[in-house]
């Protein structure tokens, strides 16, 4: 699995509702409903998958499933490689 | 000088200005009666907490007028002062023994308990996890702690197991949730959080809010209502719902409470309950302890009557096992003109809206009290029909 898919399926994870189908283009809040606490689980999710700390401010303000898989990959670029 | 101060904190009208309909602060002109007076009109009410329709009753108001004749409006003292009147222990006391909890204690408000509790209790090395709708009392009271908040799924006990074996560097874990979800009536899986505690030695934490009153025996709340015994974590509820009084309750551990007793700054430095307060809960204690049963049924065959109505309507319901309907509603607007045309026929209910609940799912809620006539509660629920029906 591809470290974008795997965000996704941890987006994925995250939702309360799972019939909504989640791409790298949904945006959070409007396509998905994630409020504060959803993108909290979502980063506290990531954190325990690939073991590193995200700096919750550095998300602040990413609108879609790629601007987040973005972010990460400049800020922990080691976790994108991990197979 | 703070030119721009104020200019920061502009209302946004638009939601209210669309649907032309305000169903916030409706103006109430009388007490929970059958009718109840809003803006000067006769309404049904479905809006109040008063589940068991006590806060208009008789024998709760003399008991509260007798207080205020023997210790007048107030012991203008907090509860370590000179605000602990022995009606306060009196009351503290009952309130543990109805609970079956060593101990308990009383703040002016639930919403006050759930902000004081987690800072008082909790160190940086701690973590919390809480349910992502919990009240927002919890959420503040959860942030205010300073130490890792983990949210879980709603209602999702896989979710929480995931997260509590993840939780392998903490002194102590926490895991908060409500008894029933008031905006949708659905009831914690919470014998199986309390199990699963156990199991990470975790600490659970009960909101029984909607839950004291409503279930359980004698009304007694959740931890009644799934048979826990021996409960090994910390209880918070409201007494201005099903209790029709006001304040806000820590129970648990009698070691746990003695310690609040001193260290909990929201217990301490806030004026204790009033005498009439009091007195109101302890007659309400009386009424539950015996007539409960009474009570719950009529409050359930209401909320059956107002759900058929509802679901003959064509609405479509949220989920939820307590003597709540809520009906899903849609986004914001639709929300307020739902709650507009009830309110045009006489019926006050009470829209949530984004962000007290999930952005589109805006939901009305309806509690039909159990002091409620039948007839209204009929007519009510012929009118939420005829209302969905013509959509
Ligand atoms: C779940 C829950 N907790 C706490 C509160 C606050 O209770 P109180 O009104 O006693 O402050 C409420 C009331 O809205 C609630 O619904």
């Amino acid at each position: 699995m591809s470290f974008r898919e795997k965000i996704i399926e941890l987006v994925k994870e995250n939702l309360e509702n799972k019939e909504v189908s989640v791409t790298g283009e949904s945006l959070l809040e409007d396509d998905l409903g994630f409020d504060s606490f959803a993108t909290v689980m979502l980063i506290n999710s990531i954190e325990d998958e690939f073991g590193i700390n995200i700096d919750v401010d550095s998300v602040k303000d990413t609108l879609s499933v790629n601007d987040i898989i973005k972010k990460l990959s400049e800020n922990h670029p080691e976790i994108v490689a991990r197979k | 000088m703070n030119g721009n101060f104020y200019e920061r904190f502009i209302l946004d009208r638009t939601p209210a200005e669309n649907a032309k309909f305000n169903p916030y602060y409706p103006l109430i002109g009388s007490g929970l009666d059958d009718p109840l007076i809003v803006n000067g009109k006769e309404f049904v009410n479905l809006a109040s907490n008063n589940y068991l329709g006590l806060a208009t009753d008789k024998r709760v108001k003399e008991a509260v007028i007798k207080a205020v004749e023997k210790y007048g409006t107030s012991l203008c003292g907090t509860p370590i002062a000179t605000g602990y009147a022995d009606l306060y222990r009196n009351v503290e006391q009952r309130v543990a023994k109805y609970l079956e909890l060593e101990d308990a204690i009383l703040l002016p408000s639930c919403y006050q308990a759930n902000n004081g509790i987690f800072s008082a209790l909790a160190t940086k090395d701690d973590v919390i996890l809480v349910d992502h709708y919990a009240h927002s009392s919890l959420v503040e009271g959860v942030r205010s702690a300073g130490c890792k908040v983990r949210p879980f799924l709603h209602n999702n006990i896989e979710s929480i197991e995931k997260i509590l074996s993840r939780c392998t560097d903490y002194k102590t874990i926490f895991v908060v949730t409500e008894s029933v979800f008031s905006t949708e009536g659905s009831i914690a899986p919470f014998k199986e959080i309390v199990n699963i505690c156990k199991k990470y030695k975790a600490i659970p934490v009960i909101d029984d809010s909607h839950g004291i009153g409503v279930i359980g025996k004698n009304g007694s709340g959740i931890l009644s209502h799934f048979d826990i015994e021996n409960f090994e974590g910390i209880y918070l509820t409201s007494l201005g719902k099903a209790f029709a009084n006001a304040g806000g309750v820590i129970a648990g551990k009698k070691s746990l409470i003695d310690y609040l007793r001193y260290y909990c700054p929201h217990l301490i430095y806030s004026t204790a309950l009033t005498p009439a307060t009091l007195a109101g809960i302890d007659e309400v204690l009386n009424i539950v302890e015996t007539e409960f049963t009474q009570l719950s049924e009529k409050m359930i065959r209401y909320r059956n009557i107002i759900r058929n109505g509802a679901k003959s309507g064509g609405f479509h319901l949220a989920d939820g096992g307590a003597p709540i309907t809520s009906i899903v509603a849609g986004n914001t607007h639709e929300t307020f003109l739902l709650a507009k045309q009830l309110y045009e026929n006489g019926i006050l209910s009470t829209p949530f809206v984004y962000p007290s609940v999930p952005k589109n799912e805006g939901k009305i809620r309806l509690i039909a009290g159990a002091n409620l006539l039948e007839e209204s509660v009929i007519k009510a629920a012929e009118t939420i029909r005829e209302i969905g029906a013509t959509r």
